[in-house]
């Protein structure tokens, strides 16, 4: 077996640069789907307004579209490189199932994003539509296909083990494997979230500033009903994923994610500080009776939390990773609701687009959405520990016969390029955001228009207060 | 089924050499370039193509983890630092090209990152494929070997090479094709003499290939030598194409012929090689998945492939003639920096 360095450093590359990856697709999927509507909103009215949002979110999707692709790139040979037995084993079931991830969503992103984003000019409108809409379309297949073949191992199903190598039984049923009913669902709304998220908190910005106001509100606006309508589903899906999922396939992972040693805490814990070689908690912060109300809907608050003594230790998750992660995403998920209910209620007030408090407060969480999401990886991820394949194959006995030199080098050098673009990515949005949106778009730029129901002056001047 | 599914792995590399190896080539050629012009010219061919190319590389990559996953077990540890190398040049390279395209001219810093990518992802590849040739070593189906034991004496790092000429002279013909003489920069006797390297290039490598590799070639039978035979004379008669005509102007034939170069060597090797898939112990057989998953990855590639080519044909189709940033500079460009892109205007001369 491996050392347990060297499977400490593979694990570690690979948290960090799915990490990295998954940064981008949850703003760039949900961006997608949002230039869908921006153009489609204008085709069917004419505004130029919309026209200008259009080309404002395209620049910015780009940038992010492309660190994206590359970080992607990685993860798929890091699965050879860094986890070699793991690629033997499970090969003949995910293999054929990121190849379709390719063929019928990274072709057809990767063939329709050129017209989108260089093709205005050059094709007609239509074209540009149907364009926006299949790099759409691919980005949500790709999110289809990943979760599937991440649910695979969730939850594997449809297959039968011959030399240590699994191989498919039902394609039907490693398809369609029982984690993956809940999983892609709660991701999908997971990016649309994050996305939505962070359009609003640009829009609060332009607002602030009191640049470009009616961009400023509509890209707002837009931003803050999608996640207030997304973030009471978000919450049914993650609470029936726990439920019908996690906590039957998973007991370990959800047990974690309460972070219970004993099992007399009917609080639903905010904060400790584990001590898992000990099996105890050092310190722990709860909300009475909240446990027993989030996790089993008891609505008297005295269910105790279940305990992670259950387990034996070799068959437990971290508790830091697993229990933090669930923090992250759950505190995001109702900072998230929070701050869009005000939302509701400033908008039915009139007052929603010159409250400044609120307009910062929606600036400040700008990143929540990301966070729970990524947040949420970790649960899942750290929480299927010390498994890779559930019950079937252990990360321990996954790992390539490297050198940890060799680990060591790419790890740090992957930290370093990392780090450098992802400070040049936030950098570019900035300027990209300082710069602002161009002005309207006059009409003769673009040809098959009709004359807008307003002129692109009077808007603007309707904008101040 | 396991050979037709080869032959489809190796459709993909070849589309894959041939796509990316003309974009990493002229990515490469930036490097060599002082016109800030000429190059974003050059950035502009390769702006809405890259991902698309690069999409094959993932295709190989993953067709290759489903239908052979014990060949993607043991070649990728056994050759993880070029490999990592190579991932390290398409990350630089992939987000450059997106920062340099989104402002006027060519930047400086982002656009020599760019060349630098490329050339370091040229390199890196051609290192991954004399490492490969030359052998990687394999017992029960997992990587036995060291850290270096890719450099095999120094032959991966002269594979590496003239991997880095082959993809700048597919570059050369491309940039002649799409630019014309004058705008591209490449003059027909630079194109003449890269030929003339690239042919010197390949007669050395062959030469040297039995003494550095450790897998067992053959050219027993005539399956093997009468297709052996058909690939080099296609190599050749790529090569002497591109010498030929170096001066004609409608240059098309440029990516043809390099194609056909690409196509030559490769199926001179498969010859060599067959079975063996990570020489000298992984064969085709050995590596090959259950039936049930290669007839599905060949059924689904039947259905979607041919969708997938047809639209790659259609977008390279609407850009056929001109560069991507032809379009009008955006109004919001033209307002914070007035008259600054010059480099704009300059190659609307196409
Ligand atoms: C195709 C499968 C797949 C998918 C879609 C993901 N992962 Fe994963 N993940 C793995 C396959 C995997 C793995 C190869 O199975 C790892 C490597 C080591 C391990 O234990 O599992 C892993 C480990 C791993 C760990 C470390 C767990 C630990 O060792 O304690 C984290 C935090 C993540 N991943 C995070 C992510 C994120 C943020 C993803 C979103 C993009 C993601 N994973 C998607
Ligand atoms: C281990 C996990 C993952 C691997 C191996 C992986 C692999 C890849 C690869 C190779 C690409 C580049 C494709 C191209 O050339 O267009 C990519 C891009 C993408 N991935 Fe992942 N991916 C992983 C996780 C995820 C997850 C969980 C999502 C879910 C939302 C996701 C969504 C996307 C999307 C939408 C793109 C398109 C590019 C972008 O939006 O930035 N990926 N991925
Ligand atoms: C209170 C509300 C929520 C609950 C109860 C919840 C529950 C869960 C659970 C139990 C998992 C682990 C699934 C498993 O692997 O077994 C999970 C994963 C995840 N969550 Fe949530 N979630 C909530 C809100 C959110 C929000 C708001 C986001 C993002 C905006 C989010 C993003 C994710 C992601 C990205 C994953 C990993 C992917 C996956 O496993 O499907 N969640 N969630």
């Amino acid at each position: 077996m491996a050392s347990t360095g060297l499977i400490d450093l593979s694990r570690w590359q690979f948290a960090t640069t799915a990490a990295f990856h998954m940064t981008f697709p949850a703003l760039s999927v949900g961006l997608a789907i949002f230039l869908v509507i921006l153009y489609a909103s204008y085709c069917r009215t004419n505004n130029p307004l919309y026209l200008q949002m259009f080309r404002f979110w395209r620049k910015i999707f780009a940038v992010g579209f492309a660190l994206g692709i590359v970080a992607g790139i990685v993860l798929t040979f890091e699965l050879g490189l860094n986890w070699g037995q793991y690629a033997r084993a499970v090969g003949p079931i995910l293999g054929p199932i990121i190849c379709l991830e390719a063929l019928t969503a990274f072709f057809l992103e990767a063939g329709f994003i050129g017209i989108l984003l260089y093709g205005e000019g050059r094709v007609s409108r239509k074209v540009t539509m149907v364009s926006t809409c299949l790099v759409a379309l691919g980005a949500l297949l790709s999110t289809a296909w990943i979760l599937s073949a991440n649910s695979w191992m969730q939850t594997p199903a449809g297959f039968k083990e011959v030399n240590g190598q699994f191989q498919p039984t039902s394609w039907y049923h490693v398809i369609f494997n029982p984690a993956f009913d809940w999983r892609f669902p709660h991701m999908v709304l997971a990016v649309l979230i994050s996305a939505s998220w962070f359009v609003a908190a640009n829009g609060a910005y332009y607002l602030l500033k009191h640049r470009a106001l009616p961009f400023g509100r509509k890209t707002m606006s837009i931003g803050l009903l999608s996640a207030a309508l997304l973030l009471p589903v978000q919450l049914y899906v993650g609470d029936s994923l726990a439920t019908y999922v996690s906590a039957v396939y998973q007991p370990a992972k959800v047990t974690a994610a309460e972070g219970n040693f004993t099992s007399d805490n009917t609080g639903w814990n905010l904060i400790v500080i584990p001590n898992q070689p000990k099996q105890r908690n050092e310190f722990r912060l709860s909300i009475p009776h909240a446990a027993s109300v989030f996790i089993y809907h008891n609505f008297s608050g005295t269910t105790p939390a279940p305990s992670l003594t259950a387990f034996p230790k070799s068959q437990q998750p971290s508790v830091w990773a697993t229990f933090y992660g669930f923090r992250v995403m759950v505190i995001g998920a109702w900072g998230m609701f929070t701050v869009a209910f005000i939302g509701l209620i400033m908008r039915m007030r009139r007052r929603l687009y010159t409250e400044r408090w609120y307009l910062r407060l929606v600036l400040w969480t700008l990143p929540f959405g990301v966070f729970a999401t990524i947040g949420g990886w970790v649960v899942s991820e750290a929480g299927r520990q010390p498994w890779l394949v559930n019950g079937q194959l252990l990360t321990a006995n996954s790992v390539s016969s490297l050198s940890t030199g060799e680990v060591i080098a790419s790890l740090a050098a992957f930290w370093v390029i990392y780090i450098g673009l992802f400070t040049a990515w936030v950098r570019q949005v900035i300027r990209e955001v300082r710069r602002g949106p161009e002005e309207l778009p006059s009409l003769d730029e673009t040809p098959t228009a009709s004359p807008p129901p307003q002129s692109a002056p009077a808007l603007v001047t309707a904008g101040s207060r | 089924m396991v050979f037709l599914w080869m032959l489809i792995l190796i459709g993909a590399l070849l589309a894959y050499v041939v796509l990316d190896g003309y974009d990493l080539g002229i990515g490469t050629l930036t490097l060599l370039e002082r016109d800030p012009a000429r190059n974003r010219s050059r950035l502009d061919l390769v702006g809405n193509v890259w991902d698309g190319n690069e999409s094959w590389l993932i295709l190989l990559a993953m067709g290759l983890w489903g239908g052979f996953p014990a060949a993607y077990a043991t070649a990728l540890p056994g050759l993880y630092l070029p490999l990592c190398l190579m991932l390290g040049g398409l990350i630089f390279r992939g987000f450059a090209i997106e920062m340099t395209l989104h402002r006027p001219g060519f930047d400086p810093i982002w656009g020599r990152l760019f060349g630098i990518g490329s050339l370091v992802t040229a390199f890196a590849q051609g290192v991954v494929f004399g490492g490969l040739i030359s052998g990687v070593s394999v017992t029960n189906e997992s990587f036995v070997g060291h850290t270096w034991d890719f450099l095999g004496n120094g032959y991966a790092l002269l594979t590496g090479c003239a991997t880095v000429l082959l993809y700048t002279w597919a570059g050369a013909a491309q940039l002649r094709a799409k630019l014309g003489g004058d705008a591209s920069g490449v003059t027909s006797r630079r194109l003449r003499q890269h030929t003339v390297a690239i042919a010197l290039a390949a007669v050395v490598s062959a030469a040297l290939l039995p003494v550095a590799t450790s897998a067992r070639l053959s050219l027993a039978g005539v399956d093997r030598w009468l297709p052996f035979g058909y690939g080099v004379l296609l190599a050749a008669s790529g090569l002497w194409t591109v010498y030929r005509r170096a001066d004609r102007r409608p240059y098309q034939v440029g990516f043809f012929a390099a194609a056909a170069v690409q196509a030559g060597g490769m199926l001179a090797l498969l010859c060599l090689y067959f079975p063996q898939l990570v020489p000298p112990s992984v064969t085709i057989y050995s590596a090959a998945a259950s039936r049930l998953t290669l007839l599905f990855l060949i059924i689904m590639i039947g259905l979607i492939g041919p969708a997938t080519v047809a639209y790659g044909i259609y977008s390279h189709w609407v850009f056929r003639n001109k560069p991507v940033a032809t379009r009008a500079p955006d109004p919001g460009e033209a307002r914070t920096r007035n008259g600054a892109s010059p480099a704009l205007e300059l190659k609307g001369s196409n």
